[in-house]
């Protein structure tokens, strides 16, 4: 019968190889671990950032006014001064006691 | 929708501004805006009353029983008289001696804190009209061009010509395809094009928006007693509100309303009669809707009696024979 352990130069390089490969799956499973820590960070502060600018601030918990409420797109209440400009949609009209 | 031209200004010892787009072909949207800057700005130099030389107080000191008028100035006595006669003498612009007397007789200042006016302020009660009123003695002859009204009878012009001011304005700018006048706060919007415009109010407690309406083509205006108030001569709190029963200030418990009209003219009269009338009947003075501010910051949104939200204007005859160029 022949033998079949593999000479002492080959079961170096078997064990290189092993070891190789080991590092490979290490390497792998690293860049994995962080690529996806990172597409969660990314995918989680824009979320934070649409609704924060959105008006709503996880912080405190509660939702500010609807913003179709909030932030008058033109008002008449503070301007100060002769201004001139010109937009695409029809500016908000704020009215007040005169 | 093209572009939108805009202006916003100091005026009637507050801030006006306008809003139109696509004037057609009279010319161009930032031409019809700068028109109707221009006529603002000399309404306010023709009916301040703080000016002894503005047409309003040579109308006012005339001695003569019939007196001469300016088509507007024809426009505004007859507004005076129809506002005081649909509100059973409750808008009453003829008190301007009582006005005088209670302390407002020039630009005021910084508005005293509402919430310390209301502090100081008198027990509660609705407003009433004046036992002794001169408001039905006006009489206006168009075809003469004349005021009837017996000499001393003098009228403010108030918020009642700014809402009339800005209906006069609209009158010159329906050809464009939207406009929006704000003429201190009394707000009139419009166009050919039936744009819905967002119309918002603000409250008198902190200036935060309370309500939005998305009007094509009505007058808005707000009436209240936080934005002019002092401490007269014997340190009593007052604002430029009257009650016609007292001649003094009117305290009811309403302290601002918002009315919605076909015109920015009715807006501002019934806006006044919802603040006069106190917090019972304030809401059946805004049959088109509006919104009512109690002196204790809770408000109340009036929904139209109409299924519509949005208000037809009737045709108006256009102030003068030749349609204006804005180029």
């Amino acid at each position: 019968m022949p033998d079949s352990t593999p000479p002492p130069t080959d079961r170096r390089a078997l064990a290189a190889g092993k070891a190789r490969a080991h590092r490979e799956r290490t390497r792998r499973m690293r860049r994995r671990v962080a690529t996806g820590a990172a597409t969660a960070f990314i995918a989680l502060f824009a979320t934070i950032s649409v609704q924060m600018a959105a008006g709503n601030d996880p912080a405190t918990g509660t939702a500010s006014a609807k913003v179709k409420a909030s932030a008058p797109a033109a008002s008449t209440s503070s301007s100060t001064g002769s201004d001139s400009s010109s937009s695409s949609t029809p500016a908000a009209v704020t009215t007040q006691q005169s | 929708m093209s572009a939108e031209a805009s202006s916003t200004f100091p005026c009637f010892g507050s801030h006006c501004a306008v809003w139109a787009t696509g004037a057609g072909d009279r010319g161009t949207a930032a031409g019809a805006v700068a028109l109707a800057e221009r006529s603002l700005r000399s309404w306010h130099e023709r009916f301040t009353r703080f000016d002894a030389a503005s047409e309003l107080s040579a109308f006012n000191a005339d001695p003569r029983d019939a007196v001469p008028a300016s088509p507007l100035m024809l426009r505004l006595t007859q507004v005076v008289r129809d506002a005081a006669r649909r509100t059973g003498g409750l808008v009453d612009a003829t008190l301007l001696g009582e006005l005088e007397a209670a302390g407002y007789r020039a630009d005021l200042g910084r508005p005293l804190p509402l919430a310390v006016a209301l502090g100081l302020a008198p027990p509660r009660r609705p407003a009433g009209p004046s036992p002794v009123s001169r408001w039905g003695e006006i009489a206006v002859d168009a075809d003469a061009g004349v005021v009837r009204r017996p000499p001393g009878l003098r009228i403010d012009s108030g918020g009642i010509a700014k809402g009339m001011f800005a209906d006069v304005l609209a009158e010159l700018l329906a050809p464009c395809d939207a406009f929006a006048v704000d003429c201190a706060g009394d707000v009139r919007v419009g166009g050919a094009a039936g744009i819905a415009r967002p119309v918002r109010v603000t409250s008198p407690f902190d200036g935060g928006v309370l309500h939005e309406w998305a009007l094509a083509d009505a007058g808005v205006a707000t009436s209240g007693i936080g934005r002019r108030s002092w401490l007269d001569e014997r340190g009593r709190v007052a604002h430029h509100l009257l009650d016609p029963a007292t001649g003094r200030p009117a305290y009811t418990g309403v302290v601002q309303a918002t009315a919605i009209a076909a015109t920015a003219t009715e807006a501002e009269e019934r806006a006044k009669l919802a603040v006069l009338r106190g917090p019972e009947r304030a809401a059946a003075a805004l049959p088109d809707g509006g919104l009512v501010v109690y002196d204790d910051g809770s408000h109340d949104i009036v929904a139209p009696r109409t299924a519509a939200r949005s208000v037809t204007i009737p045709a108006c005859a256009a102030p003068s024979s030749s349609p204006p160029s804005w180029a």
